[in-house]
């Protein structure tokens, strides 16, 4: 094959992808201008473009909530995200390495529950936590997130891919249950582990409905909860609520670009296993 | 001489702090709730400074009291405390307009017992009746106001209409003033004499609807001959939309839509705003503006709606605490205080506050015209009632609807709601279920034995089942329970299928399911169908151009749909968004992409459409990749083109991945939820109503846990049936793919 032969399909794909990127990255670029324009350009009518500042991010500080909520949102995220990970895995050990009566259906019991949608829990959990007093704490929001059946799953397929030699060598050099948990399964479902990670954390820091129920005073808001309720009684104030929208979605691009590999590579082989 | 030796002062302040300590460790703490108030002089941010103020001020004179204040938000803040409530997360204190739901929960304390000599002479009566349920006074009124009727005056003077003096004019006269305005705006886009909008809790123009008299429908004897009248207001706004005084898509309107309109963008002449409409247009958007009354035939009163005001109490066993909260809501509303509302253009409700307002013409005009003003019906159900109005009048403006059926279908309904019995939800809340409490008992049990085994792999196993079976199991089993438990607002009771025959007969429901539908047939396949041209795209091309196609393609996919939603919403802005205005810049009509019924639902589609399948797009490239060479060989052989070679080998070997990818597109599809939150709110009408939202609104707006129970679990179904569909032809997936 040709090198021209081979260039012109190149071009016209690349062209064919970036007309569909302009689409579906258009409103977060849109996003992104409207939060650096001058918020006076804004008020005009017809709003005027290209005039640019950092007003709109400055009037979003200034209040102090923007950086309370920021927190709830890391706590809750950096919580669910080490204790699922960490439940995730102590099960899925136990799925993978343990012989015990009631394996099988307690395992086809958490695939199942893969199948259970949010929105059917939601009422009867919002009820028992409220009995619990624990409505508008962050734990609301924590407790239930602690473990996931898809999460163990993930795990559990891949732990089983440890070669089982590995264990019982251990075993033979006196190791319990633990040690072989802690020293041979854990460090070696590290790949797997990270990208789990990473899915939990985005998808905890992205999470709404939930949120929306349970945090209801404005200093347990998230940054999403947040969001969605940050608007004057009448008056949109889009700049604003552009530099709200920025705020909140760049720790995740941030995330995506550190983690990039991993994530594209481990949803890959998610996908494959 | 001193019987002691002198007290070095170093002792003594340590005596004296430890003291400061011990009372601030037996200080009553109470906590109050409040919405953002107006800007101090030299505040620019901080809205909650004057309660802050208030708060320090009222510490010192009470040193044993500490005062613990939790903002909330204008937008769902109301919403939100009503769930807090429910939950039994509640402060002491409350701002608001009368909490009938919680007073009929039992959740309010009456304040009769903590008015202190003279209180009640100095409240204006209408404050104090606002107040008054049953002949117990609720809380403490603190301001008034209401919605008036805007012009601007620039407008109307050019258009040569001569504002009457005292602010009163016919039906008759007002359409006629409008049709000038009409005339002086040349149906230039976009440009109309009059904006209105109904929607949740915008009593604003229901005047238009109420100028010929009667009462709400489905109150009273309710005889078709009272909604005929209700039916005749709506008909003459009909007449107005027909003669283009009023924008066509008025039904689906929102008052921020017809706030920007008339006062940033000066496209409409008139319209009604509360109060707080004067200040905006002094400060913010100055403007030579009139307050008038609501049209209103000769000799009838123009009935604008009055929104009063206060702070109420919670109750709580401890009496002590009851009463430094009631101390803290009475001074924070005292005469004293009500003079700062000023700067807040509300009416106080003590009459020692004085006039405030002298000399403010705008002000004074607008007490004149709240001299004839009404509130809402004083009932816990006015939400849910109030909905079932706004609806048929919005159906009846769109013309989805003849006005009569509307109202009189609205007053059925209404009436429906009107006989339930009584009894209190919250208290069952906290009561729980004999299934919760059995389960409660068993689950420890079971934990307890599995720990007894000794067994390391079941110990290691218990925390991730505890915490499915707590936060997952148990509330399964409860939602199929309460599915089949009346249990709502203003009835709790036991063992029905009566959720399901509701269900069916609700026909936001029936509207959603359709929704719901068409947007998982719409997206889930355009999605999959882009992902499949864009996966093959990005697969053929060269290393590094390869990786950075398929980053950029699934960067979007972390963004929260919440933000996501938020600029799609000012994408879509009627007045100002981005689209609009394109729109006007090349002289097309604008589009109401939200508030046209018509168009709003189309919107939401193009939103599920314009995202990003980037998770869809890295499946896709996965599978691809597993697609041997050879295969395409022996095409390249017999001369198929490109095309020929993706249609006929590529396609059919990724049919698996393809189903797969539709299944559970279809699962997350099924359960769309924030977008329309966000964009529309269901609205206008019920044309972008979708099954989550609703099962949403069931339970939170309208506390009728049953029938919310069974739509989630007629969900579950819808859901399940899907997933069984995966097991049935898309199993095969993953093997394949390995």
């Amino acid at each position: 094959m040709t090198s021209g032969r081979r260039m012109t399909p190149t071009l016209l794909s690349t062209g064919v992808l970036t007309v569909g990127l302009v689409l579906t990255l258009g409103p977060l670029a849109w996003m992104l201008v409207t939060a650096f324009t001058d918020p006076a350009a804004l008020e005009q009518s017809p709003p005027r473009y290209g005039i640019w500042s950092l007003e709109n991010f400055r009037l979003l500080l200034s209040g102090g909530r923007m950086f309370r909520w920021t927190l709830n949102s890391l706590v809750i995220s950096a919580v669910i995200t080490a204790g699922q990970l960490l439940f995730n895995a102590l099960a899925a050990f136990s799925f993978s390495v343990g012989r015990f009566r009631g394996r099988e259906l307690l395992f086809w019991l958490v695939l199942a529950a893969m199948m259970v949608p949010g929105q059917i829990v939601m009422l009867p959990l919002f009820l028992f936590l409220a009995r619990w007093g624990l409505i508008d704490s962050l734990w609301a929001v924590i407790l239930p997130s602690l473990a996931a059946p898809f999460g163990i799953f993930m795990i559990r397929q891949y732990m089983d891919s440890i070669p089982r030699q590995l264990q019982e060598a251990a075993r033979m050099d006196g190791a319990g249950e633990y040690e072989v948990f802690r020293h041979i399964y854990l460090p070696l479902s590290a790949p797997i582990m990270a990208t789990s990670g990473i899915f939990i954390f985005i998808a905890q820091w992205n999470s709404f409905l939930w949120p929306l129920i349970t945090l209801n005073s404005e200093a347990s808001y998230t940054l999403p909860v947040g969001l969605a309720t940050m608007q004057d009684q009448q008056i949109m104030d889009y700049g604003l609520l552009m530099a709200g929208a920025t705020f909140a979605a760049l720790p995740m691009v941030l995330v995506f670009m550190l983690f990039s590999k991993h994530l594209l590579e481990g949803m890959r082989s998610g996908a494959v296993q | 001489m001193l019987p002691f030796p002198p007290v070095p002062s170093r002792v003594l302040s340590v005596l004296l702090l430890m003291l400061i300590l011990a009372l601030q460790a037996s200080a009553t703490e109470i906590e109050i709730w409040d919405y953002p108030r107006w800007l101090e002089p030299g505040e620019t941010i901080d809205r909650f400074a004057w309660m802050k103020k208030q708060i320090r001020a009222f510490e010192a004179e009470n040193p044993t009291i500490r005062v613990k204040l939790t903002e909330m938000t204008w937008n769902r803040g109301d919403e939100k405390l009503k769930i807090a409530a429910m939950g039994g997360r509640y402060p002491d204190i409350a701002p608001g307009t009368v909490p009938l739901l919680f007073i009929r929960e039992g959740l309010v304390e009456p304040m009769d017992a903590y008015l202190e000599p003279g209180d009640r002479e100095d409240y204006l009566p209408g404050a104090l009746e606002a107040y008054t349920v049953d002949g117990k006074l609720y809380g403490w009124p603190w301001y008034m106001g209401g919605q008036l009727l805007y012009v601007n005056r620039s407008i109307f003077a050019s258009a040569g209409v001569e504002l009457p003096g005292d602010g009163r004019w016919t039906p008759e006269r007002f359409t006629e003033a409008l049709g000038l305005v009409q005339q002086y705006q040349k149906g230039q886009n976009g440009q109309y004499p009059l904006g209105i909008y109904f929607q949740k809790n915008e009593t604003a123009n229901f005047p238009f609807i109420l100028q010929f008299g009667g009462t709400w429908p489905g109150f009273g004897a309710s005889e078709p001959g009272e909604a005929s009248d209700i039916v005749r207001g709506i008909e003459w706004l009909r007449e107005l939309i027909a003669k283009g005084l009023i924008p066509p898509d008025s039904g689906g309107r929102q008052s921020n839509d017809i706030w920007t309109a008339f006062a940033r963008e000066h496209r409409i002449a008139a319209g009604a705003f509360g109060l707080w409409g004067i200040k905006a247009l002094t400060d913010k958007y100055p403007m030579d503006f009139d307050l008038m009354h609501f049209p209103a035939p000769a000799g009838t009163r123009s009935g604008s709606f009055l929104g009063i005001s206060g702070l109420y109490l919670f109750h709580r066993d401890d009496p002590v605490r009851m009463k430094a909260a009631a101390k803290f809501a009475r001074f924070v509303t005292s005469a004293e205080r009500q003079r700062d509302l000023v700067r807040y253009t509300q009416f106080p409700t003590r009459r020692s506050a004085g006039n405030i307002y002298a000399g403010n013409a705008h002000m004074t005009r607008a007490w004149e015209i709240l001299q004839e003003g009404r509130t809402v019906p004083s009932d816990p159900r006015w939400p849910q009632i109030d909905e079932e109005i706004e609806q048929a009048v919005q159906n009846a403006l769109l013309g989805k609807q003849a006005p009569s059926a509307a109202i009189n279908a609205a007053g059925e309904r209404v009436r429906a709601l009107m006989q339930r019995a009584q009894g209190s939800v919250c208290e069952d809340i906290r009561g729980g279920s004999w299934f919760g409490k059995a389960f409660l008992w068993l689950f420890p049990l079971v934990i307890a034995a599995a720990l007894a085994a000794r067994q390391a792999h079941m110990i290691m196993l218990m925390p991730a089942i505890t915490v499915l079976g707590l936060f997952l199991a148990y509330p399964l089993i409860d939602a199929i329970l309460l599915a089949f438990r009346d249990y709502r607002l203003g009835e709790v009771g036991g063992f029905t299928f009566g959720n399901f025959t509701r269900v069916l007969e609700d026909a936001r429901f029936m509207k959603a399911c359709w929704n719901t539908t068409i947007y998982t047939l719409v997206t889930v396949s355009v999605n999959t169908g882009t992902a499949l041209i864009a996966a093959s795209l990005i697969h053929a091309l060269p290393g590094r151009l390869k990786s950075l196609y398929r980053a950029l393609y699934y960067l979007p996919g972390v963004a929260s749909v919440v933000v996501v939603a938020m600029v799609w919403r000012w994408l879509f802005n009627t007045e100002v968004g981005l689209f609009n205005t394109i729109l006007r810049a090349i002289g097309l009509p604008t589009v109401g992409w939200l508030t046209d019924p018509d168009v709003a639902f189309a919107s939401i589609l193009l939103t599920g459409v314009l995202r990003s399948p980037g998770g869809a797009i890295l499946i896709y490239l996965a599978a691809l990749g597993n697609i041997p060479k050879s295969l395409y060989e022996a095409a390249d052989l017999e001369g198929a083109t490109p095309i020929q070679r993706w249609w006929h080998i590529t396609v059919p070997l990724l049919r698996h991945t393809t189903m797969f990818l539709l299944i559970t597109g279809a699962i997350d599809a099924l359960q769309v939820f924030a977008q329309v939150l966000m964009l529309t709110d269901g609205g206008p009408g019920m044309s972008t109503e979708v099954i989550v939202h609703r099962v949403y609104t069931a339970a939170f707006r309208d506390f009728d846990f049953g029938l919310s129970s069974a739509m989630a679990l007629l969900l579950f179904i819808g859901i399940l049936t899907v997933t069984v569909l995966q097991r049935r032809f898309g199993g095969k997936t993953e093997m394949e793919l390995a």
